[in-house]
């Protein structure tokens, strides 16, 4: 703590005062300076209104619970404030102007100082000056109504402005930590695209049917509300309201004990901030070297093939594997059909529920398929120069592709299964066999279109790149006429009343697209041959 | 002379208009250190790629260890090891995941892959990072990394497309050992190279292509000889005649001019 007060310290923190208001003069002086300083007096005027004004409404609402005793609602309002606190920084980022701290280390500055400097800094963000103005707001209703609270109150609300102060630091310490690194960013991006779509799931959790909620629904939700209150009293709002429901009771040691859990989730939230700055401070390396520089021994097997096919399957699964958002793309029309699929339908529409879901679920394969070679980049070269013919290294990732999906089709019998129930035989009889007809058919089109159409794929961003626009219209086609002839035959046969030859119709044309697709394998060498320049141009250049 | 390990004959590639590689014909003999030079867009890279199979000649032939190669001579490629321009790198592999793979697609034994893709990691100083992938390298891993899975199979003839570009120098001399270390066990090697003191200290012969055409071929004493001659120079002269000089000289571009200077700037 002394050399946090020592006069370098001091000195230190007047130096860094003096130079954001120097900073602050000269750009002034700056081209448009004049009217950044305008944009900066509005932004402050603008939120500060805000903040007033929110303050206000929530010191008018606290102010009315608590002088008609209802006090118990009080963590409704720490619970909203808490909410601003920590999601506003999300909504305003653009607003934010970020300050690297870090340039601070090469001056002989303590830890503590660095602390220091760190949370002050977080104090004049534009969250915490609402949340200060909120909770200020809530204190003055509060001790407008009950002045007998204005002790307890004032301390709770400072801890709980502190805890909020702390964790928004650590949050952002620790999501700086991981942005900084190409791995941990790709995971990040991932978990948040996943719980975007988690979200969705609250459809089907909350109303698995077109009806209203049944009884038992309705009592289920109530016990988890209750169960939710019971938990939130031992989080930070909680305590927070806590302590002044304690002190309003005439509890002083409850009320102590509240503020005490305060405390305690402070240090807690404090010290994981404390973790990743002494990180800092140390001047770690965010470099994208792995921590383990001793050399191990890898041989770890994805699959046991041999030769050249083995190679690319393994490089396949790999790849796909270090792609999150190849697994999303895969992964995401299963979660979409499980969330739209509603069971419990009538009309016979859940009839076709099986057919439908497995056409679905090749939506998800729809860029490994259609633009298989999309992913290569520059190594594209390779199969060039390599003694492999190129229909060998088509013919390993129609494998893969009809691994997955043979894994995506189990995953759609599986959510059929459950929300619609066991399919009839003869639906799954004709899917069966319209599947023989459509998966080579699918695969003989994806490997002309990935010769022919190919584009760059960047396996770590969701953005199309230049010339998706065209394979993905001309896949989404196919795959719809493939559909459409599912859906053709089987009606057209049953409005002539001979639905018992579907099945062999659709064999049929299985055997046709089964030599489409051999024809077409064959044919990849020269194909691919004749249009190697292209395909490096489109695939290696852009890297 | 026995059956040269690289000839051409009118080796011609042509993008529309534009003749990138006009009538080329020259041969690289076995066990050659062999330097193709030329400024940019001259048709260096145009040249390796028909070479290697990655670009369809527009006329003309190619023979490798004395057998025409076309893009489908299996065989052949067996024996060929490419650095090409761009590296050909799988970035979303670990480098030994990348190794094994070649190796594998080579057509090597699994168990021939594993010892060699150790080994090589261990030459190149590469093995201390097991877990990075490739995306994560630095330009002159990656270039060691290519040049390690252009050699995985043990090639009788090697190409590389600017193997020196943005390497610092202790790569670059691991490099070099590597590929002195080929050539004295009877591998062909053919660059393109910028480097000029590069080419001079490693090759043994030397071309120059200039707007797609071959304006120089011969070893580094007949060239130096040449361009001693065409300036009136001997003796002593003519040997101290370094790459550079033979280079301007042959290319015809600012050899003895004065370089003009921006006076703005």
């Amino acid at each position: 703590m002394a050399v946090m007060t020592s006069a370098l310290a001091r000195e230190q923190y007047a130096a860094l005062a003096r130079m954001r208001l120097q900073m602050l003069s000269n750009s002034l002086r700056l081209s448009g300076g004049k009217f950044n300083l305008a944009a900066r007096i509005f932004r402050i005027v603008f939120f500060s209104t805000v903040g007033l004004m929110i303050a206000v409404g929530l010191g008018a609402g606290v102010f009315a619970i608590a002088r008609d005793n209802q006090l118990r609602i009080l963590p409704v309002f720490l619970w909203a404030v808490m909410m601003l606190w920590q999601l506003a920084p999300i909504a305003l980022a653009s607003f934010q102007e970020p300050v690297d701290l870090s340039l601070l280390l090469r001056f002989p500055v303590s830890f503590g100082s660095y602390v220091l400097e760190y949370l002050v800094f977080g104090l004049f963000d534009t969250s915490s000056i609402l949340g200060g103005f909120c909770l200020a707001g809530i204190w003055t209703g509060l001790v407008l109504a009950r002045p007998d609270l204005a002790g307890w109150a004032a301390m709770g609300m400072l801890l709980f402005a502190a805890f909020n102060v702390l964790l928004l630091r650590m949050i952002f310490a620790w999501i700086d930590r991981w942005l900084a690194q190409r791995k941990t960013r790709e995971v990040l991006g991932i978990i948040f695209l996943f719980l975007l779509l988690g979200a969705q799931l609250m459809n089907p959790a909350l109303y698995g049917t077109r009806e209203r909620p049944s009884r038992k629904t309705i009592a289920t939700m109530k016990q988890a509300a209750r169960t939710a209150e019971s938990v939130q009293r031992a989080l930070p709002p909680g305590l927070a309201a806590g302590a002044v429901q304690a002190a309003h009771q005439g509890s002083a040691a409850a009320a102590a004990a509240c503020l005490a859990g305060l405390v305690l989730y402070g240090v807690g939230a404090g010290s994981l901030l404390g973790i990743r700055l002494r990180a800092e401070y140390r001047g770690e390396s965010l470099g994208e070297a792995p921590r383990v520089t001793a050399k191990v021994q890898e041989r770890r097997r994805v699959l046991e093939l041999g030769g050249p096919i083995g190679a690319i399957v393994e490089k396949e699964f790999r790849y796909l594997g270090r792609s999150g958002v190849m697994l999303y793309s895969l992964l995401a029309p299963l979660i979409m059909l499980f969330v739209l699929g509603r069971g419990g339908q009538t009309g016979g529409a859940e009839r076709f529920a099986l057919p439908l879901g497995a056409a679905y679920g090749f939506l998800g394969l729809t860029r490994l398929v259609y633009n298989s070679l999309g992913g290569e980049g520059a190594g594209i070269q390779l199969y060039f120069v390599s003694p492999t013919p190129f229909r060998t290294v088509m013919l390993a990732k129609n494998l893969v592709q009809f691994m997955l999906f043979l894994f995506e089709f189990a995953l759609v019998v599986a959510i059929v299964v459950w929300r619609f129930g066991l399919p009839d035989r003869q639906m799954l009889e004709l899917t069966a066999c319209w599947l023989l007809f459509a998966l080579p058919l699918q695969l003989a089109a994806g490997n002309l279109l990935s010769i022919k159409m190919a584009y760059r794929m960047t396996l770590t961003r969701l953005s199309r790149e230049q010339g998706a626009a065209g394979n993905g219209l001309l896949s989404l086609l196919i795959q719809l006429a493939i559909v459409g002839t599912g859906a053709v035959v089987y009606f057209c046969l049953r409005y002539l009343e001979r639905p018992g030859l579907t099945v062999w119709v659709f064999l049929a044309l299985a055997l046709g697209a089964m030599a489409t697709w051999l024809r077409g394998l064959a044919n990849s060498d020269r194909i691919a041959m004749r249009r190697r320049d292209v395909l490096i141009e489109s695939l290696a250049k852009a890297e | 002379m026995g059956t040269p390990a690289i000839l051409t004959r009118g080796l011609t590639r042509r993008f529309g208009d534009f003749t990138a590689v006009d009538d080329l014909t020259f041969s690289v003999a076995p066990g050659q250190f062999f330097g193709f030079l030329g400024p940019n867009g001259a048709g260096k890279s145009t040249t390796i790629k028909m070479l290697t199979g990655l670009l369809e000649p527009t006329a003309g032939e190619i023979e490798i260890l004395g057998h025409k190669f076309t893009a489908s001579s299996f065989d052949l490629k067996r024996q060929v090891g490419v650095v090409p321009e761009g590296m050909a790198l799988l970035n979303r592999l670990t480098g030994s995941e990348y190794l094994r793979f070649v190796g594998r697609m080579y057509g090597l034994a699994r168990e021939t892959t594993n010892r060699r893709t150790d080994e090589l990691l261990g030459f190149m100083s590469l093995a201390n990072e097991p877990k990075k992938l490739i995306a994560d390298y630095s330009h002159g891993m990656q270039k060691k990394l290519a040049l390690a899975a252009a050699v995985i199979h043990g090639p009788k003839v090697l190409f590389l497309d600017e193997p020196f570009e943005g390497v610092d120098a202790i790569a670059a001399g691991t490099l070099k050992t590597m590929l002195q270390g080929m050539i004295h066990r009877g591998a062909t090697i053919f660059l393109t190279s910028h480097v000029l003191e590069i080419v001079e200290r490693l090759c043994s012969h030397v071309a120059i292509i200039h707007k797609g055409r071959l304006v120089a071929n011969g070893s580094l004493e007949d060239l130096r000889a040449g361009v001693a001659t065409s300036l009136g120079e001997s003796g002593a002269a003519e040997e101290k005649l370094t790459l550079e000089e033979i280079f301007f000289n042959v290319v015809g571009a600012g050899a003895g001019e004065p370089v003009q200077e921006l006076s703005w700037l």
